[in-house]
């Protein structure tokens, strides 16, 4: 064996020394007597206790069914079955014995007791033992036992996501009946229903104002497809766009002031900026032979995404809200109407009705990573989405039945809020604390 | 001093052999290592899994086996009681280790035994061709009782699809909300017997995220549950695997 064959060999020792150090060391536990490793735990819903207090009158038995419906809604924990509760409720009061409670899968558990001026809630969390990790006492006086446990259900969820529960928040929308269409609103869960139009006509497209404190709608009252705005309670409503031809669509702008409408004045379905007081236009913010229409304001005020229909089928598209070049964002199917954006702060996330093998439904598409999440399927017709104010739910009308919240992930099961033929869905701004 | 040709070419043949030995015997050693130390099954549908070693290699585990039988002809005994094997006038008459007792051949008492000890090979009357050397019985795949002080295993799981399915079951019921923590990774061990039941868990190490340890609680109580009421038995060339703690490792995030 030569010099040159035998450095040759030595450096292959070297190197499969080198080999067999490394792949020892990749070969290294975290810990001594591990054998396998279960990568990539399943995301889902909070498994949430909601056990009835055990006074069990009317009033707690009223704050059960609010409070259980709440955080059903919420789009963030999964309420369990009381059925399955293996714990001792009177014994535990408002305290818990953690191992019943991990025994029947439960990641928190709420108590409450109701007095008769005050109502005390507890949030406990499983894995942290005996001690209540939220605890709040709610004065009777003044607000009703649903308010109250609305309030704790948004204290609830505002622990756990850092964000504002929507609870206690009102959704407008049309109810359409014989020959008229009215706007009505009512409360998140379908309770408290009130019409918003007190007149014959036909009523369309409600949109809450940021503040909550008007709806803008439009009216055929005077025969042309006017834009209104007035207070939710029903007062005598303001015209504010009465333009020749459609005045539809309205979307406020984030500060209230300025509305994005729908105008066919000049004969073709364009989208302006006007002022929400007088319905002076202040800028036309598309001008293309095709159909513009369907606005809606981003919640950073920068961009307004709208429907057209200029590359073929109806599209959603954004364009800036200081006007601009439209760009076009939705390329699934070839019909995708009634965008809506999501509230969420740093995301850009707009749902809209897509037709797809004949049935509508609502997706959500995030404009930034190009992901869409497809939130009803194999339901029905779904049109017309609106987000919570929170952004982590989407009511919407299903064709024919009613009105339907489901998680913006497409997560869970749809709950029924209305029941009736309704369109137009438009969910209002947070509740007030 | 000179050497022929012939004893030439005898030491060159001889150097190349010591020199070629001297490295290949430890290539091949260490070849042999290379191949110890895999540590991942192979992939599932949405799990990895993965073995992993005590920082103490372990030695791979062995099969024992069973005594082959004696052939009684080569048997030895030392007991005097044994019955003679045939009718003798003298001791010449019998075999050299025997002697003639009450006309029959007995085996020489122990002193006599050591007396002829073949102080080249003192043992050659245990000598048998079919000893513990050379193993012929049948290899019995009995694993032993279950070692409670031992954990992990080796690469005999490595891609089984026993194992696998247990992962898969382990990861069927990790469950844990999204808004929770996951931060850290908890270990939960299993005593499995044979016929598949698990008899003990425990959590051995926690994470820190107390949803997560929870999530990790819930999917050892749920797999315990799930196998104890269809028990799937381990297959016979895995049963060496549980006679110690099977620990995962609850990691999670999606393995990258």
């Amino acid at each position: 064996m030569d010099m040159h064959s035998l450095r040759s060999k030595i450096s292959q020792l070297a190197f499969l020394v080198l080999v067999i150090a490394s792949a020892s060391a990749r070969a290294q536990p975290a810990s001594d007597g591990v054998v396998i490793d279960v990568n990539g735990a399943k995301r889902g819903l909070y498994p949430l206790a909601t056990p009835l207090a055990p006074e069990g009158d009317a009033v707690s038995k009223e704050v059960a069914t609010v409070e259980s419906g709440d955080l059903a809604l919420a789009g963030v924990f999964k309420v369990l079955d009381p059925a399955s509760f293996l714990a001792d409720l009177k014994t535990e009061a408002l305290g818990i014995d953690p191992q019943k409670w991990k025994d029947v899968g439960a990641f928190g558990v709420v108590k409450y007791h109701v007095t008769a001026d005050a109502i005390e809630f507890r949030l406990y969390e499983v894995s942290k033992g005996t001690a209540a990790t939220l605890t709040k006492t709610y004065k009777r006086s003044g607000a009703s036992t649903r308010q109250i446990a609305h309030r704790w259900c948004n204290e609830v969820v505002k622990y756990y996501t850092q964000e504002a529960g929507f609870f206690g928040s009102q959704i407008a929308f049309t109810a359409k009946g014989k020959g008229t269409s009215t706007i009505m609103a009512m409360d998140f869960d379908g309770q408290n229903a009130f019409v918003v139009s007190h007149n014959s006509s036909t009523n369309i497209l409600p949109a809450w104002s940021p503040s909550g404190g008007e709806i803008a709608y439009t009216s055929f009252m005077r025969n042309n497809p006017d834009l209104y705005v007035g207070a939710p309670n029903g007062s005598r409503p303001k015209k504010v766009s009465a333009q020749k031809g459609m005045n539809t669509g309205a979307t406020w702008s984030p500060d209230g002031s300025k509305l994005a409408v729908t105008l066919s004045k000049d004969g073709n379905p364009e989208i302006y900026v006007i002022n929400a007081s007088d319905g002076s236009i202040v800028r036309r913010i598309t001008n293309d032979k095709s159909i513009d229409t369907s606005p809606a304001w981003s919640p950073d005020g920068s961009t307004i995404a709208f429907v057209s229909d200029r590359n073929g089928g109806p599209q959603i598209f954004i364009v800036p809200a200081s006007g601009g070049t439209p760009k076009q964002v939705s390329f699934n199917g070839s019909y995708n109407t009634t965008p809506t954006w999501s509230p969420k702060a740093g995301k850009h996330i707009i749902a809209y009705t897509t037709r797809d093998g004949g049935a509508y439904d609502i997706v959500a598409l995030d404009v930034d990573t190009k992901n869409i999440v497809r939130v009803t399927q194999n339901e029905g017709n779904n049109e017309e989405p609106s987000f919570s104010p929170n952004g982590r739910v989407i009511a919407y009308a299903r064709q024919g039945q009613g009105i339907y919240i489901s998680n913006a992930d497409g997560s869970g099961k749809a709950t029924k809020v209305y029941s009736g033929a309704a369109t137009g869905v438009d969910w209002g701004p947070a509740p007030k604390e | 001093m000179s050497f022929k040709n012939g004893e030439m070419h005898t030491i060159s043949v001889l150097g190349a052999v010591v020199v070629t030995v001297s490295f290949f015997l430890p290539v091949l050693f260490l070849t042999e290592r290379v191949d110890t130390p895999k540590i991942k099954l192979d992939d599932m549908e949405s799990i990895e899994a993965s073995i992993a070693y005590k920082k103490t290699p372990q030695k791979q585990p062995q099969k024992k086996t069973s005594q082959p039988e004696q052939k009684k002809a080569d048997a030895i005994t030392h007991d005097d009681k044994a019955k003679p094997v045939e009718g003798c006038k003298a001791d010449a008459d019998c075999k050299t280790d025997e002697k003639c007792k009450d006309a029959r051949c007995v085996a020489k008492k122990d002193k006599a035994v050591v007396a002829e000890v073949d102080p080249k090979d003192p043992f050659k009357h245990f000598k048998r061709t079919d000893d513990d050397d050379n193993p012929t019985g049948k290899p019995v795949t009995e694993p032993g009782a279950f070692n409670g002080s031992e954990e992990g295993w080796a690469p005999i799981t490595k891609g089984d699809p026993y194992w696998q399915g247990f992962a898969k079951d382990i990861h069927d019921n990790f469950t844990l909300p999204e808004i929770s923590e996951a931060n850290g990774i908890p270990v939960g061990c299993f005593h499995i017997t044979p016929d598949g039941k698990i008899i003990d868990t425990k959590v051995k190490e926690k994470s820190g995220s107390p949803d997560l340890d929870q999530a990790a609680e819930h999917a050892i109580d749920a797999v315990k549950k799930l196998r104890n009421d269809n028990p799937i038995p381990v297959p016979e060339n895995q049963k060496g695997a549980v006679t110690r703690w099977i620990c995962i490792r609850f990691d999670p995030k999606s393995a990258s």
